[in-house]
Order: structure tokens, then sequence, then C-alpha cells
């Protein structure tokens, strides 16, 4: 049964994976309600602040790394075991706790994937249970005039560990980058794949040949490929699947540069960045900042009612953040009356204009033709711009079918609505000002804001963890939350379970 | 001592190196063809307490090369096949011979040097290493370490004192500006060089001759921070 669950949640991803343009915009939720697996695997930091000159960028990769890796252990999917300078202490860790996997994410590592990742992993490990390491094999030779010659290494930016086979190997440290003169070093002779992944220096696997060679270089990870070889274990390269899953920021090149768009990720020096993962992150964060400004969330990424029920009484009023259907869900599911009042908030004008519109236009049946009519005058995310329908079905699934939702949709649309432009992280006033004006059973819908990925590159979480502090300062206690904190806790579990959990300080 | 003098006066001006725009570290050690360069990342090192280390045993130094071109000189190894090792390639097979390195008595009579060869300076394995003591007056004539064809940033040369009057000089590249508070340079020694202590002081000097194995992204490092403050 386990089985069956497993690879039906594996298909599950994998045709998410075919509809969803814009991953970045997937927080934790909607679309991997279904993929708690067990919690096989650890995710361990690897700090390599040593080679960062910059402290911003330093401090920063390593929150920012961490960020992801938080979504994944919210979804369920692993466990964190902090930052640590080597490999080796992050494996030790995660042995000692019992797990079968670890991944290892280098500092400057964004999982925007994670999750996936992990599925996709798991999978792999599957169908190859001895396997050592799956990682960025690398062929040095020839991919850099300063490792010509050198034997092949696995790049340090992520590994994915079979804790078992680590163990029977002896434990081995993961070797740095080295130079060898008078000591050099014998290794196995070793195999390329004639495939490579996307690089003559990235081949699809690497594995033993008869005898051994001395070298004069050796890469990250040079001594792995070495015990692997000699003990007949293929070494498989990550494969574009895996690879789409995340992007190394390379923290240590190009770092001033990196340091200068953080922030200013409109700056036009963000085209000189040289490193061209870096250009291409802070292009696709520029670009996703600025049509951001006015985007329109049709649907929801999180999960319609997997919090349930959380008042006694029908909803007198909603405070609701201005996207998807989530209000109808949790209106249906704690049960309102004829004269229950609707209250968006927003920071985005445009959202508020489309929730307006729809309500006084949209009869409830088939959304996407709506949508598609409507299409150009909103900026719907990509996430499903261009695969309405399919959405639209899976919502209309989720509501217990089409004349039920209409039925809710005409129910909801005839209550009162008022709009309201508000920031709740820098002004949370405005909205507990609202909040108090109106009396009965309130409830709260912060969606995913206070988690989101643009407030965490923006923000350093000690600045937003003070914001959010004055947030849940004006929080009234009769008030009935949903949604989450800044490090992707529920929020009734924060405020009233007293689920009190901070970010890590780098 | 007129050939020495004549030496040193047409090479005892500091000459500035232009830097690159971009960092290139293998280019710096291999292809620059620069006499020196200066590991300013390691200036605020305890040179001075390394410095009163090795005074206190300069009654234990051995004479150096004093029969060919050397005068005043004196050694005192650290780490070696003993207390007076002399080139490795002069013990035998090199390989038994490095298998034979090891801290010698002196490197536990001087803990903080020993600490920085164990804790600070990036590399992974140490050859030899030697203090290099040069009585007042004394002096090293114009010689060469390595032939023009090894032409490479190599070995440390480490000034735990300089007094003023003592000179290091390359021929045709000008004095190496060692400071007498303590500073590190990596040489190239293929350039035909001399030292000439015309101070009343004793000089000593630490070189280190190392290989980085897998401590490359430590010296990677130390020359990168060392190149953006030299560059100014």
């Amino acid at each position: 049964m386990l089985e069956i669950s497993f690879m039906y949640y594996v298909k599950v991803i994998l045709q998410t994976e075919v509809n969803m343009k814009d991953w970045n915009s997937i927080t934790v939720d909607r679309y991997y309600e279904q993929l708690r697996v067990p919690s096989t695997v650890a995710i361990g930091i690897l700090n390599i602040s040593r080679d960062i000159n910059s402290k911003i960028v330093n401090k920063r990769t390593l929150d920012m790394t961490y960020f992801y890796i938080n979504r994944m252990v919210k979804a369920g999917l692993c466990d964190y075991l902090g930052s640590h300078n080597s490999v080796k202490d992050i494996l030790d860790n995660a042995v000692q706790q019992g797990k079968e996997y670890c991944m290892v994410a280098c500092q400057g590592l964004l999982l925007f994937r994670g999750q996936s990742l992990i599925v996709q992993s798991l999978e792999y490990a599957k169908k190859n249970p001895n396997f050592f390491v799956i990682a960025h094999v690398m062929d040095k030779k020839g991919q850099h005039r300063f490792t010509t010659d050198a034997y092949p290494g696995l790049h340090r930016q992520y590994l994915f560990v079979n804790l078992n086979t680590w163990n029977k190997l002896g434990k081995p440290p993961f070797d740095e980058i080295g130079f060898f003169w008078d000591r050099k070093q014998n290794l196995k002779n070793y195999k390329l794949s004639e495939e490579t992944i996307h690089s003559n220096y990235t081949p699809a696997w690497i594995e033993g040949a008869e005898g051994s060679t001395n070298h004069v270089i050796t890469s990250d990870g040079s001594n792995w490929i070495d015990i692997a070889c000699k003990k007949n274990i293929r070494i498989d390269n990550l494969d574009n699947d895996m690879r789409a899953c995340k992007v190394f920021l390379y923290p240590y090149s190009d770092t001033e540069k990196l340091e200068s768009v953080w922030y200013n990720k409109q700056s036009l020096t963000v085209d000189k960045l040289t490193n061209q993962a870096q250009r291409g992150w802070l292009r696709k964060l520029a670009y996703q900042e600025e049509i951001e400004k006015d985007r329109v969330y049709a649907f929801n990424t999180e999960t319609l009612s997997g919090e349930g029920v959380r008042t006694t009484k029908p909803i007198d009023a909603l405070f609701s953040a201005a996207a998807g259907f989530k209000p109808l869900a949790i209106l249906n599911a704690n049960g309102f009356h004829e004269g229950t009042q609707i209250h968006y908030f927003d920071w985005c004008e445009a959202s508020l204009n489309y929730k307006k519109h729809l309500l006084e236009t949209w009869d409830g049946y088939d959304l996407h033709e709506w949508l598609l009519e409507h299409d150009l005058e909103y900026n719907f995310s990509s996430t499903y711009r261009g695969n309405y329908e399919s959405y639209w079905q899976q919502e209309v699934a989720e509501h217990g079918g089409k004349e039920a939702f209409k039925t809710l949709w005409d129910r909801y649309k005839n209550l009162k609505h008022e709009f309201h432009i508000v920031d709740i992280v820098n002004k949370p006033y405005q909205l507990f000002d609202k909040v108090s004006s109106v009396t009965g059973t309130k409830v709260l819908w912060t969606t995913n804001i206070w988690s989101s990925e643009m407030l965490h590159w923006n923000i350093e979480p000690e600045v937003l963890e003070e914001k959010w502090k004055a947030f849940e300062s004006l929080i009234p206690e009769d008030l009935i939350l949903y949604g989450h904190d800044y490090v992707s806790v529920d929020m009734t579990e924060r405020v009233r379970n007293g689920k009190q959990t901070t970010h890590p300080r780098f | 001592m007129i050939n020495l003098e004549k030496f040193h006066s047409k090479n005892n001006t500091v000459l500035q190196q232009k830097y690159p725009e971009v960092f290139d570290p293998k280019w710096i050690v291999m292809e620059s063809g620069w006499p020196y360069f200066h590991l300013s990342a390691l200036d605020n090192q305890p040179w001075q307490d390394m410095y009163k280390e090795a005074e206190a045993l300069s009654d234990k130094f051995y004479t150096h090369r004093e029969d060919t071109y050397g005068k005043g000189w004196k050694s005192l190894t650290l780490h070696g096949v003993n207390d007076d090792t002399q080139s490795l390639n002069t013990y035998g097979d090199r390989q038994d011979t490095l298998n034979q390195l090891d801290w010698t008595w002196v490197a536990n009579e001087c803990p903080v040097t020993k600490k920085f060869l164990t804790d600070v300076w990036p590399a992974e394995y140490l050859n030899r290493v030697r203090f290099m003591l040069l009585e007042p007056g004394g002096y090293i004539l114009p010689h060469q370490d390595r032939k023009d064809h090894e032409k490479r940033l190599s070995v440390c040369n480490i000034s735990l004192n300089n007094p003023e009057g003592c000179n290091f000089a390359l021929k045709d590249k000008g004095r190496v500006p060692f400071k007498d508070e303590g500073s590190a340079f990596l040489m190239d020694i293929s350039n035909v060089h001399s030292v000439w202590n015309t101070s009343d002081k004793p000089r000593i000097h630490m070189i280190i001759h190392y290989e980085l194995g897998r401590r490359v992204r430590d010296f990677f490092y130390v020359l990168r921070e060392s190149y953006f403050t030299n560059r100014g």
C-alpha cells in the first residue's frame, strides 16, 4: 500500500511539473499536499563562509539556503541538521539521527523546488538501493585552466548521500581540491559515460576502470570517486529534472557585485555579473518583483481546507487576502450567514480590482472561460496562465463539483464585500483597526504573505521577525487565524498554541 | 665585497608591480614573472613573538654555507629531517626523505611559531622549515636556488625582523620590502638574489617549503586577500 501510494505521489508530482510553469510561486502546500513520505532524509547546510568575501552575501546566502530548507521541513519531507563546516560533520550528524539519506546543501544553494528534488532522489534510491551518492560529477579536465589534468570530482554545491553505503565505505571525509607535487595521489582509473548532461565536463556517470594513476591535481570529492571506483560503485550525475529544482548562487564568485545587487535587483549591474547562475537568478527575481506589483492570483497555491474547521459559530467577518478561492473554502468549512462580511486586504490594488470584477460579472460556472476573456486585463500568475481549465477543474473537484461550487459562489457573492489596500508587513495596524471595528466571529487568513520568497530575499529574517512580532502583538484574542507566520508555522499553532519557533542565526 | 656593494646598490629600489583588474591565482604564481608577492593577509601574525622564540635559541643555530657564498649566515630547522636539515634531495630517495620529515626539538621550544605553522599557514604539508639568521655584517652572495626555467613564486620567506640596513636584493628586480615588524613574501628564487646585513642587529627570517595538498582554497584566499590589499 505504501509503495502504491508513493508511486501515486510521484505521478502527481511529475504531472504537476508538466502543468506548472512558474515553480517559484509555489510555496509549501497545495500541490504537495499528498506528498508526505517517511522522513528518512536529513538535510544540512555546508557552511563555506570562509570562501565568501562579503558579510552581507555570507549572511544572506545562509538565510536563503535555510529558507528553502525550512519549506521542505515544514512539508514534512526531511529534518534539518544545522550548518556545518564539513560534509563529514553533516553526515555523522545524520547517522546519529538514524536517517537513511542525507542531503548536503552548500551555502548559496536555493532549493526552490526542494520537495520535488527529495521525491526524485528517493525514487532514484529505490531503483538503485546500493548507490553511494548522487552529485554533480565534474570532469575537470578541460573545464578550467586552473584544473587542467585534474582527477574528476563532485561539486560541493549539492550531494545526496546514501548513509548506509557511506558507512560501509568507512565514513570517508569529503576532500577539497588539492595540488600535490611531492605527494602525488595514486587514484583508481575511471571511465566516463559518453552521454553528458549539459556540457563536455558533466558526464552522466563515472565508474572504475583497470589500474591506477598518480595525480597532481584533485578536485572536491575526488577521494569519493576514487573510493567508489575501487568498490565498483557507479556514481550518477544529477539529471536535468533534478537540476531544475535548484540553483546555486556561487557566493564566492563576483561577490562584490552580488552584494551590490542583492537589494537592488533592478540595477544594471545585474547584467555585469559574470556568473551565469547569479545573473539568471537575479534577473528572474527582478522580473518577478516587477510583475508582482500587479500580479493577480486566480488560484491558490496552498491547500484549500487542510487546516479544517476553526470556529464554533458561523463566521460573521472574514478578513482575507485577495487570492484564489481559499476564502470560500474557509467560509464553507466553518459556516457563514447572509450577514457575513468579507474584508479583502492586499497591498496590490490589481488583486482587489480583480476580486471586485469577478464578483460583479462572473456567474460561478467555467471560470477558465471568464479568465480567458479577461486574460489581458490582469497580470495573472504564470503558474496557471495558459492552463486555466485544468486548474479550474481541480478547483471545482476540491469544492465538491460544479453545482456545489456554483451554489457556494451564489451565496458568497451576495455577501457584503469591502476592499482595503493594506501592507500587513509594514503597516499591520491598518488591518487590525478594521478588525477591531467589527464584532462577532472573526476570521483572518493571511496566506503565505509572511513566508514568501521575495519578502525573505528582501528582508533579513531578524528584521522580519521583529515585524512579525509587531503584527502578532496586534492580533486580538478572539480572532480565528489561518495562514503562516514568518517561518512558515501555522498562525494558530504559533499564536494560540504557543509554537513560538524562530529562525537559525547565522 | 666590491661586487656585493655593486649588486646591492644597483638593485636597491623597491619596484611596484602592476596589478591586473582580475585576480587570477594561477597567473600570479606561475605566469606573472613577479619576483615576490607580499602575503599582506598575514601581516598581523605574531611575528615579534616568533622572533623572540628564535632569538632565544641563537646559540643553537648551525653555520650555513660559510664555505660557499655565506658569511655570518646560520640556520636552525623547525621541521625537517633533523635540526640542521639541508636540501631534501641530498638525503637519497626523496619519497623516503619526505616520510621522515617531522617536527624537531626546535618547534617544541617555539610554540607560537609552531602554532602559526599548524593553524595559520595555508598548506597541508610542511617540507623543510628553518629559521635563517644573518649576523650583523653578514652577507649571502648573489646566487640562484632554482634554474631559469623554473620561474614561479614558491617558497615563503618571512621576516621575523629586518633591521634598517639589511637588504634582500634581486638582480634586475630591486629590493624586497621586508618589514622589520614582520612580513611574509612568496619568492621566486630562480632570480639571482643576495642579502647583506649592514645593521648592528642579527636578522632572523623563517623560510617555509611546503606542499599545498588539500588546502588549496585556504592558500587561494590568503593570496586573494593579499592581492586586493596590495593593490589598494
